[in-house]
C-alpha cells in the first residue's frame, strides 16, 4: 500500500468521569476505543455510527482539537501527536473541519467578510488587506454565494448559507484534508443534496481529501468511496462502498443495511431488529462490544475481544464471525 | 491556489437580503430606543453629566466660600436650593458634588470592570486556575459589600481615593462571576473550536470571539453596579469615611446636613434626592440594556 495521507494507529480518547479526586482513575468514557485506519489521498472515508458512538470525538482528536488519550495519527508521515504548541499551529492550515451545526459554528458578532479574513491572515494568506478581499470574493463565488455577502453578518442567512460560509472558511487555508463532522445532518433534506454536492463539487476543484461523519448511510452512500461502521469507540467494520452495501460482514453493519427503507413497495426485506440499547461506554460489556445485541452470539464474543480480520481485499471486520482461528467455516453464519 | 471554479456555480441565493446590514449592537440600540424607561434614566443621566460639566456656567456662587450672613437659608429665587451653614449654595454644591460622585462611580466601576473581567476571562478560559480564583471571590463575596468597604478603608486609611479602591475592591466579585459563567457558555461554542482549528492564537480567541459575545452581560452589570457603587461611596462619605469637608460630594452633604434636619431639611433632601435619581437612572437604563441586549428578547 502506498503511503497514506493519513495514518490512524490504535488512537484511544478516554474521559475520566466521576470524582477524580477520590477514586482516580477508576472510570473512563471510552469515547473512541483503539480505532485504526487510513486515507489514501483523494478518497473520501465515511464514517458511520449512531449517536454517541464517538464519531465526532474521532475526527475532533484526528485534528487535536480534543487530545487523544494514546495511539498514533500520522499526517502526510509526520506524528500529529508529538506536535509542539507552535508546530500544530502550522498544521491546522493541512487539516480543517466543517462543524455540525451551521448556527453554532460562525462567530454572530462577525462579519463574513471578518470571518474568512480570519483565516487567510492566520496562516499569513495573501499579502495585504485588498489581496485578502479579493480571495474572499473568490472564496464565496466557489462556495456558490454572491461577494455582496461579504459585508453580512452570519444571522442574516440560512442554514445551508451558512453552512456554504463554514466551507469556505474551512477551504480558505487550502487544506488537504477536511474533517466534515455531520455537515449536513442540521439542514433540510432538500439544502443537504446542494451541501453534499458542493462537497463533491470541491472536491474535485480544491485536491481534496475527505473524512465525513454522518449517521445518514443514504447521504454517506451518495459521498463516500470507503465507509467506516463504528459501534461504540470501535471501528467494527471498513470497507470500499461497493463492498460494504452488497455484502455487509458484521452483524451490526447487517442491522443498520436492513433499516434503509426502500423504494419498491414489492420488495420484502427482512428487517434485523436489533434488541436492547447501546450498552454504556463506561462499563463496555465484556469481549464483543456489540455481544449482547448480535443475533449470531457465539460463547466465545462474551469473553475474547474480535481481532481485525480482512475478510476480503480491503474489507476488514472486526467479529470472531469471520476468524478462521475461532470460526473454521467463515462463509456459514 | 485560489481557483476559480469551472462551470459556473450559480450563485443560490436571492442577491438582495434586506436594505442595510445591522450589526448585532446597531440591532441593540434600535430595540433601547423604542424602551421609554430606559430612555428616561438615561435622560436623567445625561442631565447630571451635563450639568456637572457645566457646573461653572450655571451658577455664579462659588463652590467653598463661606458667608455666614447667608446661612441656613430657605430655598428662594437667590438660592435656589437654599443655604447651609455656613452660607454656601446648596444648588453650586450639588452640581459641584456631581463631578465627585460621578467620577468615584466611573473610577469604581473601572477599576472593577477592569479586574474582574481579566480575572473572570482567566478563570473560565483558563479552567486551571478557576478553583483558586472563584474560591477568593467567594470569600470576598461572603462579606456584605459594604461592611467590606468599611473594612477596607479602615486599613487603607480615610480619603476619597482609598474610598474608591474600596468600593472597586467589594465590586469585582460580581464582575468575575458574571464573566466567568458567560465565557464558560461562549468556550464552548463550535465558532471558538473552529478558531481553535485554524490555529488562532489564544488571546486572539479571547478578545475577537470570547469578548464580543459576552459584551452584553459586562455592560448591563457596568450599568448596574454604576448606581451600586456611586450609592456605596455616597455611603461612606456619610459615614465620614469618603470624601472629607468641605468636598461638596452627595454623600458627604447629606452627613453634614443631618445635623441641621430640624432647622434645614434641603440641606439632606435635594443632596439625597440628586444620589436617588442618578441611582434610579443607572438601574432603568441597565434594566433597558438588559432587555435591548438580550437575543430571547427579540
Amino acid at each position: 500500500m502506498t503511503d497514506a495521507l493519513l495514518d490512524v494507529k490504535e488512537l484511544k480518547v478516554y474521559f475520566p468521569v466521576g470524582n477524580r479526586f477520590f477514586n482516580k482513575n477508576s472510570l473512563f468514557v471510552k469515547a473512541v476505543d483503539d480505532i485504526s485506519f487510513r486515507v489514501q489521498k483523494g478518497e473520501t472515508l465515511g464514517i458511520v455510527g449512531e449517536s454517541g458512538c464517538g464519531k465526532s470525538t474521532m475526527g475532533r482528536s484526528i485534528l487535536r482539537l480534543i487530545e487523544p488519550t494514546s495511539g498514533s495519527v500520522k499526517f502526510k508521515g509526520r506524528e500529529v501527536t508529538d506536535l509542539s504548541k507552535n508546530e500544530l499551529r502550522k498544521l491546522r492550515s493541512d487539516i480543517q473541519i466543517v462543524f455540525q451545526d451551521p448556527y453554532a459554528s460562525l462567530n454572530p458578532q462577525l462579519t463574513v467578510e471578518s470571518i474568512l479574513g480570519e483565516a487567510l491572515s492566520t496562516h499569513q494568506i495573501g499579502q495585504h488587506a485588498k489581496e485578502r478581499k479579493e480571495m474572499v470574493t473568490d472564496l464565496l463565488v466557489n462556495v456558490g454565494l454572491s461577494p455582496k455577502h461579504a459585508g453580512r453578518y452570519p444571522h442574516e442567512f440560512s442554514g445551508g448559507q451558512r453552512q456554504r460560509i463554514g466551507i469556505a472558511r474551512a477551504i480558505a487555508v487550502n487544506p488537504s484534508l477536511i474533517v466534515a463532522d455531520e455537515p449536513v445532518s442540521a439542514l433540510d433534506v432538500s439544502v443537504q443534496a446542494q451541501i453534499l454536492n458542493l462537497f463533491q463539487h470541491l472536491k474535485k476543484t480544491y485536491e481534496l481529501t475527505y473524512i465525513f461523519i454522518a449517521h445518514d448511510l443514504s447521504v454517506v452512500k451518495h459521498v463516500s468511496d470507503r465507509i467506516g461502521v463504528m459501534y461504540l469507540g470501535k471501528m467494527v467494520e471498513q470497507a470500499g462502498k461497493k463492498q460494504l452495501f452488497q455484502k455487509p460482514l458484521h452483524p451490526y453493519t447487517q442491522a443498520l443495511m436492513s433499516a434503509i427503507p426502500s423504494l419498491d413497495p414489492d420488495m420484502k426485506k427482512e428487517r434485523i431488529i436489533l434488541k436492547g440499547d447501546v450498552p454504556s461506554p463506561i462499563s463496555p460489556p465484556t469481549g464483543c462490544y456489540f455481544n449482547p445485541r448480535c443475533q449470531f452470539r457465539m460463547e466465545v464474543c462474551e469473553k475474547v475481544k474480535p481481532r481485525e480480520i480482512e475478510a476480503e481485499p480491503g474489507h476488514f471486520v472486526s467479529c470472531h464471525l469471520y476468524d478462521r482461528d475461532i470460526h473454521p467455516n467463515p462463509t456459514e453464519k | 491556489m485560489m481557483t476559480k471554479t469551472e462551470g459556473n456555480l450559480q450563485p443560490v441565493v436571492p442577491e438582495e437580503l434586506g436594505s442595510a446590514s445591522l450589526s448585532f449592537f446597531g440591532m441593540a440600540w434600535k430595540k433601547l430606543r423604542k424602551n421609554k424607561g430606559a430612555m428616561f434614566g438615561g435622560a436623567i443621566l445625561l442631565f447630571f453629566i451635563l450639568t456637572s460639566i457645566c457646573a461653572p456656567l450655571l451658577t455664579s456662587y462659588p463652590v467653598n466660600e463661606m458667608r455666614f450672613d447667608e446661612s441656613l437659608k430657605a430655598p428662594s429665587a437667590e438660592h435656589w436650593l437654599g443655604t447651609d451653614e455656613f452660607g454656601r449654595d446648596i444648588f453650586t454644591r450639588i452640581l459641584y458634588g456631581g463631578r465627585v460622585s460621578l467620577l468615584m462611580g466611573l473610577v469604581a466601576v473601572s477599576i472593577a470592570g477592569t479586574v474582574g473581567v481579566l480575572l473572570g476571562v482567566i478563570a473560565g478560559y483558563y479552567r486551571r486556575l478557576d478553583l483558586y480564583i472563584m474560591q477568593l471571590m467567594d470569600i470576598l463575596l461572603a462579606f456584605p459589600s459594604l461592611l467590606m468597604a468599611i473594612a477596607i478603608v479602615a486599613v487603607l486609611g480615610v480619603g476619597l481615593t482609598n474610598a474608591m479602591i474600596a468600593v472597586a475592591i467589594s465590586v469585582i466579585p460580581s464582575f468575575v462571576r458574571v464573566v466567568r459563567g458567560s465565557v464558560l457558555a461562549v468556550r464552548e461554542k463550535e465558532y471558538i473550536e473552529s478558531a481553535r482549528a485554524l490555529g488562532v492564537r489564544d488571546w486572539k480567541i479571547i478578545f475577537r470571539h470570547i469578548l464580543p459575545n459576552i459584551a452584553s452581560p459586562i455592560i448591563v452589570l457596568a450599568t448596574l453596579q454604576f448606581g451600586v457603587s456611586i450609592l456605596a461611596a455616597a455611603a461612606l462619605s456619610f459615614l465620614g469615611l469618603g470624601a472629607q469637608p468641605p468636598n461638596p460630594e452627595w454623600g458627604a452633604l447629606v452627613f453634614v446636613g443631618k445635623s441641621f434636619l430640624s432647622q434645614a431639611w434641603w440641606m439632606t433632601l435635594f443632596p439625597g434626592l440628586a444620589i436617588m435619581l442618578v441611582v434610579l437612572g443607572f438601574n432603568l437604563l441597565g434594566d433597558g440594556l438588559r432587555d435591548a441586549l438580550d437575543p430571547r428578547m427579540k
